[in-house]
């Protein structure tokens, strides 16, 4: 079980993945928009995504848990 | 023959410090996936090259005179050649009391520093021991409690800040005064899962705070390579730590009054690669991978990042263009959006302070939004830990050229460089280049708030001054007021920083080098 979070603040400008996608190390799992970039949120392992905890268009603050692996 | 026997007598005292902990204890230290202190020395020096010092020393026991038994110094230090050059190196024993500082008999440490200070070489130290007061034994030992401090350690340590290169690698569980002694470093590596830095260890933070933490979460390489930045790189391992410091030794001179290493290389100093045309996306909320740019533009197998998982925003990286050492700093957008964070002012500070002591000319790759904005950012410093790293570029006197590759904002995006009058940095940009005091897409509101809410359409007039503004973005325009020096083909940008970089070293060479007089703080 690994949680994914954002690693800084910004608004889910877009999720790359479904519940149930299998993932890799290093995969685009969310964009996050911060300082007026796209700033891809990274997953740190390889897995199985079990859920997706944000909405695009939600503010997140740094270290919101964005999405869980299993 | 006349000293024969006190040859003899000599390699049999040699015998029994190669013996460190004794064998128990060793098959220990190595079941546990460490090398021994003294196959750590010889593996990374070059072969045949240690010269050690003071290997007689240690705590000896005599019955009738006789000597019955011998304890080494848990120090083992000397000279010795990293890829042909010498350094002084030493590593703590921790077989023989733990590595505790008050085992190595004497003053070995500040011996080796002071070695390396008079013979104007790098220290190496390979830490896995604790503090002085590492064993609370020393107090039945000498019978009697002892003031910290003294003359020592710290009289050397920042002399060499500012005179030689000083790595350090954290191959154990390195508490008080050991931990300090990585942490005082121009480089320091940490061996993931083996390596540990603390201030005090598990039983003391349990005694002291009533809770129990591994030691691996207390000071492990997740905390102090990716979270803390006291370890500037995390090594897979024993041999990897020593390959990289290998690599960082490679691009720094012997010493501060030396110039950097020149290494000859095949790849072409007119190289244009095509790729540089297009890494720039043009949607400007669009990433590009920044360490994929620098190696189009440094020698092939040059690159050698420091401190990368840590102030994420600013990469920090050794290479060599044409042959010649350079620093080279850059912002990453896909972190924090490449914005100046804390963590990153503090790494860019160390960065600079490290190429300006030890003369590598500074290249600084510009897509800067500005300083980290919001509440965590305003939490942790931002402005100060900012202004520290200005003062270092301010302060810095090596060349320094600018590329800016696309966004230069506000007072972050300002220190690309020393704008001094005395000085001359050598600047270009890239035709994305996109600069101002505020963004216009967040200036508008701000700048014309009253006009847009009395408007009809308050959303379609903020678009239309924002279109308008807009049309005057051109960095041609910038360029028409000489603001920007020149905007080049960024292909050229090698072949132009190969011809900067010439004009750099003669520069350097031809000046009086040594210490900065401004020292260099960890």
């Amino acid at each position: 079980m690994t949680d994914i979070k954002a690693e800084w603040p910004g608004v889910v400008s877009e999720i790359k993945v479904n519940v149930g996608d299998t993932v890799a190390q290093d995969q685009e799992i969310i964009i996050l928009e911060s300082m007026k970039m796209l700033t891809p949120i990274l997953s740190p392992t390889n897995g199985t995504v079990s859920e997706i905890a944000v909405e695009q268009g939600q503010y997140v603050d740094e270290g919101t848990t964005l999405a869980k692996l299993d | 023959m006349v000293w024969q026997p006190e040859i003899d007598e000599l390699n049999e005292r040699k015998k029994l410090a190669y013996n460190l902990g004794g064998e128990e204890r060793v098959q220990k230290h190595i079941d546990n996936g460490k090398l021994t202190v003294r196959d750590r020395i010889v593996t990374l020096a070059d072969e045949n090259s240690f010269q050690e010092r003071g290997v007689l020393a240690g705590k000896a026991t005599y019955e009738d005179n006789e000597l019955v038994d011998f304890r080494p110094s848990n120090y083992v230090m000397g000279l010795a050649k990293i890829d042909g050059r010498r350094v002084s190196i030493g590593g703590d024993d921790f077989t023989v009391r733990g590595g505790a500082a008050d085992g190595a008999v004497g003053d070995k440490k500040t011996h080796q520093e002071r070695m390396a200070l008079e013979l104007r070489i790098p220290i190496v130290r390979l830490v896995d021991g604790t503090g002085g007061g590492g064993s609370v034994k020393t107090i039945e030992d000498i019978g009697r409690t002892y003031l910290p401090g003294g003359p020592g350690f710290w009289e050397t340590a920042n002399d060499a800040m500012e005179q030689v290169p000083v790595v350090a690698a954290a191959m154990g569980s390195v508490a008080g005064i050991g931990a300090a002694r990585v942490a005082v470093s121009h480089f320091s590596v940490i061996v993931k899962g083996t390596g540990q830095v603390f201030t005090a260890g598990p039983p003391v933070v349990e005694r002291g705070l009533g809770m129990w933490v591994d030691k691996e979460d207390l000071g492990g390489a997740e905390i102090h390579a990716r979270g803390s930045g006291v370890c500037d790189n995390e090594a897979t391992d024993e041999l990897d730590a020593f390959k990289q410091i290998k690599s960082f030794l490679s691009y720094l001179p012997s010493s501060s009054w030396e110039m950097p290493p020149y290494e000859s290389t095949d790849d072409s100093p007119t190289r244009r690669d095509e790729e540089l045309l297009s890494i720039i996306p043009r949607e400007r909320r669009q990433p590009h991978v920044i360490r994929k740019l620098i190696k189009h533009v440094i020698d092939h197998d040059s690159y050698f990042e420091i401190g990368k998982f840590f102030g994420r925003s600013v990469v920090t990286c050794l290479a060599r263009i044409d042959g010649f050492p350079v620093a080279i700093i850059a912002n990453d957008p896909m972190a924090v959006g490449g914005s100046l964070d804390t963590p990153g002012s503090e790494k860019m500070l160390k960065f600079i302070d490290l190429a300006d002591t030890f003369n590598l000319p500074i290249i600084n790759l510009v897509d800067q939004p500005g300083f980290m904005i919001g509440v965590e950012a305003e939490k942790a410093g931002v402005i100060k830990a900012g202004v520290r790293a200005l003062q270092a570029i301010y302060q810095c006197s090596v060349p320094w050229a600018t590329v800016v590759l696309r966004r230069a904002y506000g007072v972050a995006g300002a220190a690309h460089q020393n704008h001094s009058n005395s000085r001359w940095p050598y600047r270009i940009s890239w035709p994305s280049g996109d600069w101002g005091s505020l963004p216009i897409e967040g200036g508008v509101m701000a700048a014309y708030r009253r006009d847009i809410e009395a408007a009809d359409d308050p959303e379609s007039y903020r678009q239309e001054i924002e279109d308008r503004l807009n049309l005057l973005r051109s960095p041609f325009r910038t360029a028409e007021s000489f603001n920007i020096e020149d905007i080049v083909d960024p292909r050229d940008t090698r072949p132009l920083l190969v011809e900067w970089i010439h004009d750099a070293y003669r520069v350097l060479s031809s000046s009086a080098l040594g210490p900065k007089g401004r020292g260099m703080r960890a």
